[in-house]
């Protein structure tokens, strides 16, 4: 094991060049350490802790959008007043990750970085139609979230590449939700999730974007579903309409935390139950 | 790796592996064995102490992460040998039985009255929100914390 603890971006710049095994990056660390206890990370390797690293914390507001540092914790977010304002699904979504004590150590960028197709802030992350900016050395690319993940728990990033930032753009809005299912409100693992944000006025859908989470082997958006509702009055039967359209793209698998059709069910009432908040 | 802490009001310095937890740094370094080990994996709060003034599972903490630090376990709330109005609250209320967890959720209680001193039923329930109990339950549990806070 070549343990590291780096303090800027210019330390790791140097450490990831001169590394050619394994690169394991240690942030909040609450699924990392159980990975390690549970023996599935490779001893012969290059640990880097890059929980200090002042770049890559806090939130910023630019005219057209707002910037997170991949090592915010979930607890900073929720009391954020920025991400509040133009973020107000992630709020929704952070308050339900694991405890308070998971909270004040689990960082956004670690979530993402983790690829779980269960992991809660994502699906809040593709319906506000974020883009993370990727760093490996000197070289940096900027991609949209649906773009990065390829896989149950697999993602882009190459080997000693890390998420710097996640780029929110500013939009209009003034109705979201997130809901998930779990065994119990604190630390539960979704079984499946529904994250909206969008703009409705008068009932009328001006804007609308519709994400699942645990239902396939990514987080999935509805295009379908959202292209249906713009310009239409929010009504039971119009709902009922949009529901077929969103579950037609989810693929739910039974596994040890629940069946793929319990998810599929579940799927579409969390559809109905938010979209019934804005009749 | 050498790693230089502010344990309970004291600097310390100790040299373990980087990987290894806080948890297990403070009982079999410090013998601190008062914060307990339940699950080992962030589930049930049993091991909470304080770092830098936040409620955290000190199981999940690899001790690189302490470096420079402040931590504060149930060992170093009481003063001049006399429990801490927590630990009296809980004991007055009877929210310990078997005591395990009783540790875990004074320290919970403690970050969250550190920085609200009339917090809501909804913030005290969410500050504990990660600590489980298996006997008592949480009714004494709450009762105490709502008690002290009244006083």
């Amino acid at each position: 094991m070549r343990f590291f603890k780096v303090k800027n971006l210019g330390e790791l710049k140097k450490i990831v060049k001169r590394s050619k095994e394994k690169i394991y990056f240690l942030a909040g660390c609450t699924d990392f350490m159980v990975y390690y206890k549970d023996g599935m990370i490779e001893e012969d390797a290059t640990f880097i802790d890059i929980s200090e690293i002042k770049e890559l914390k806090g939130i910023k507001e630019y005219k057209d959008r707002i910037e997170i540092g991949s090592l915010t914790t979930f607890s900073e977010i929720i009391e954020d007043k920025i991400i509040k304002k133009y973020a107000p699904v992630l709020v929704e979504a952070s308050k339900t990750i694991g405890s308070k004590q998971i909270r004040n150590r689990a960082t956004i960028g670690g979530n993402i970085a983790n690829s779980s197709p269960a992991g809660d802030s994502i699906p809040a992350l593709y319906v506000l139609g974020s883009f993370l900016k990727l760093i490996k050395g000197e070289r940096r690319r900027k991609v949209k979230i649906e773009e990065f993940f390829i896989g149950v728990k697999k993602n882009i990033l190459e080997n000693g590449e890390i998420i710097e930032r996640i780029i929110i753009p500013k939009k209009k809005i003034n109705f979201y939700s997130f809901k998930k299912i779990g065994p119990r409100n604190a630390l539960s693992i979704s079984k499946v999730s529904c994250a909206i944000s969008g703009y409705i006025k008068d009932r009328v859908v001006k804007d609308i974007s519709i994400s699942f989470g645990a239902v396939g082997p990514t987080v999935i958006r509805c295009r379908e579903a959202e292209e249906f509702l713009i310009g239409k009055r929010v009504s039971p039967s119009i709902i009922s309409k949009a529901k077929e359209k969103a579950l037609k793209v989810i693929s739910p698998i039974t596994d040890f935390r629940s069946s793929g059709m319990y998810r599929f069910h579940t799927a579409g009432v969390l559809f109905e139950r938010i979209l019934k908040e804005a009749i | 790796m050498k790693v230089r802490f502010k344990l309970n009001g004291k600097w310390v310095d100790v040299e373990v592996s980087p990987l290894k937890t806080l948890l297990e740094v403070l009982r079999e370094n410090f013998n601190l064995t008062g914060t307990k080990e339940g699950c080992g994996k962030g589930e049930c709060g049993a091991c909470t102490v304080i770092l830098d003034g936040k409620a955290v599972n000190s199981c999940l903490i690899p001790i690189s992460q302490v470096d420079g630090k402040e931590v504060i376990t149930i060992e170093g709330i009481t003063k001049n040998n006399e429990l801490h109005p927590i630990q009296k609250a809980f004991i007055e209320e009877g929210a310990v039985q078997c005591g395990f967890c009783t540790p875990g959720f004074v320290m919970s209680v403690k970050a969250l009255l550190d920085k609200k001193k009339k917090p809501s039923d909804e913030e005290i329930k969410e500050a504990i929100e990660g600590n489980l109990c298996r006997c008592t339950g949480y009714v004494k549990i709450l009762k105490a914390i709502k008690k002290l806070i009244q006083k």
